[in-house]
């Protein structure tokens, strides 16, 4: 049975541009999603800043570099810093990307898709069972866009996401615009994707812009999130319900009030789609 | 996971490579062998995507901790130092946030002294932009200690990085703040003190007998003996200043919260 998270509403990505005027102005926003690794620091004005937000929203730690699906040992340090710092959080729930990131001892700093096989889903299960054993938080992972696959793939992506979650026990990040960008990269069908997820163990859903290079999508979030993304996520609505959405941004990263008016449209979207 | 555990190292390796995936034979054929590829990509060209994102990424953190760096060397030196850099010193910290600790060692005899200087600059502020917090020390504590303040060992705060320079590089950052040209300094010994006031960043020029002082205490000394190691290479001519000069600037390092505590024997 998947542990219940709540829903938490709208939320945006809390980025650095940004920390002052969210702290003093207080946006209509329901809650804050925060890149895990910016806070796993001694002190200084990442700390103040997590902790100015948190005294008035929610806020859930997103992390970018487990490394769920590396061969490499869990780093123990890295391990004890997101529970210290899950600690001073307390959110909701805590997530990280269904991938891998580090491999013969180097970090590569990405999402590296996973050759999707019964085994290395049962691999990365027993990691995500780790993390949830030390986090003691709900967990959640996050698909990836990805742009190329492997000889030895033997399941679908989402059959893969499903494999793993499942095993796991853990929760889904549902990231909407990487399953769009996937589905043009490697010619699937995108609602199929959306349809065959777990859709009771979806902790929370992401929305972003990627960039088109003729070839290929580049998950790049320098973009406001396109239409095709758009009327993905109504369909992700449909069929998962109401959860937990938020905007990320990580380049070219606009005023806030560009996010806030993107975190709008989430919100419409939810009421038309899920109504409660 | 032998097999994962074998495919991510070659693919790891390939992605750090600074030649293109079809440039080179073993890792065209690495991609041949274990990517898919498709009719819009071949399997070197989708595994090129990330190969260039590893340099694209890393080199972005770095520029973005060296901003004065790069605008001192120009972009097209300071990429190909950088990519000489991660080669050298591939990323094994989960965070990017340590990915440049080792650059300014890396960049001797590999650049101008001054660049080396600006680095060693850079890399303090990063440290001090997230040090620990410390609450500030109460005067009173100094005061109470009277002479047995002599004895006593001294925590500086964490944000503190004393830098023995070869040139003022601390005005490159200036006047890049000032949106002016950055050329490189000329030579002139000069000791600075990085800290973080608060949760600003900021640097003092601070005279040479302070600095040995500073750096004395920073290893542990109690300050008597800090003192008599300063003074012990001082110049006849500088006791004077260190004794006439010592109070002070003791009075005004506690004012700037660089000395967090006093530990009385």
């Amino acid at each position: 049975m998947p542990q219940r998270v709540p829903d938490l509403g709208v939320g945006v990505g809390l980025r650095v541009p940004h920390y002052r005027r969210v702290v003093d102005e207080r946006p209509k926003v329901d809650w804050f999603e925060c890149i895990s690794e910016n806070f796993m620091v001694d002190g200084g004005k990442p700390l103040h800043f997590l902790d100015a937000v948190r005294e008035t929203y929610p806020v859930i730690l997103h992390g970018v570099s487990m490394n769920l699906g590396g061969a490499d040992p869990l780093d123990p340090a890295h391990l004890a810093k997101l529970k210290a710092l899950v600690r001073r959080v307390e959110p909701a729930w805590a997530s990280d990307h269904l991938c891998w990131s580090a491999g013969g001892g180097h970090h590569l700093h990405d999402l590296l898709p996973l050759p999707m096989t019964l085994e290395v889903a049962r691999h990365v299960a027993r990691r995500v069972r780790q993390v949830e054993d030390t986090l003691e938080v709900p967990f959640a992972i996050e698909n990836v866009s990805s742009y190329m696959t492997f000889h030895d793939d033997e399941l679908s992506e989402w059959e893969f996401v499903s494999e793993v979650v499942e095993a796991a026990d853990c929760g889904l990040l549902l990231d909407v615009n990487n399953v769009f960008v996937s589905a043009f990269n490697h010619g699937f069908d995108a609602r199929a994707y959306l349809d065959g997820v777990p859709h009771e163990r979806v902790f929370q859903m992401h929305l972003a812009g990627h960039t088109d290079a003729g070839t290929h999508l580049l998950d790049t979030h320098d973009h406001p999130v396109r239409d095709e993304v758009w009327e993905l996520y109504r369909h992700a609505c449909r069929r998962v319900g109401r959860r937990a959405t938020s905007i990320e941004r990580d380049d070219h990263i606009p005023e806030l009030e560009e996010l806030l008016a993107e975190a709008e449209i989430v919100r419409r979207l939810r009421d038309e789609e899920a109504p409660r | 996971m032998k097999r994962l555990a074998e495919l991510q190292r070659e693919l790891s390796a390939a992605l750090r490579s600074p030649r293109p995936i079809w440039q080179d034979d073993g890792t065209r054929a690495l991609a041949d062998r274990v990517v898919r590829g498709q009719p819009r990509l071949s399997a070197a060209r989708q595994l090129e995507l990330y190969r260039e994102q590893f340099f694209f990424r890393h080199l972005d953190a770095v520029a973005e901790d060296f901003p004065a760096l790069v605008e001192a060397l120009g972009w097209d030196a300071f990429e190909e130092v950088t990519t000489a850099y991660l080669a050298a010193h591939p990323p094994t910290s989960f965070s990017l946030r340590d990915l440049a600790a080792r650059l300014p060692d890396f960049l001797e005899g590999r650049a101008a002294p001054a660049a080396v200087d600006l680095a060693r600059l850079e890399w303090a502020l990063v440290e001090a932009f997230d040090a620990a917090d410390a609450p500030p020390i109460d005067a009173a504590k100094v005061t109470a200690a009277g002479d047995a303040l002599d004895r006593a060992t001294i925590t500086l705060d964490a944000s503190l990085t004393l830098l023995a320079l070869g040139a003022p590089v601390h005005e490159v950052r200036e006047r890049l703040a000032g949106g002016e040209a950055t050329a490189l300094p000329e030579a002139r010994p000069t000791w600075l003190v990085v800290y973080r006031r608060e949760l600003d960043l900021d640097w003092r020029e601070v005279p040479p007998l302070a600095h040995a002082a500073l750096s004395a205490l920073s290893r542990g000394l109690p300050l008597s003996d800090a003192l008599d190691e300063v003074a012990a290479r001082c110049a006849p001519d500088e006791l004077g200043t260190l004794e006439a000069e010592i109070g002070g600037w003791f009075r005004q390092w506690v004012a700037d919260g660089w000395i967090r505590d006093v530990t009385l024997p």
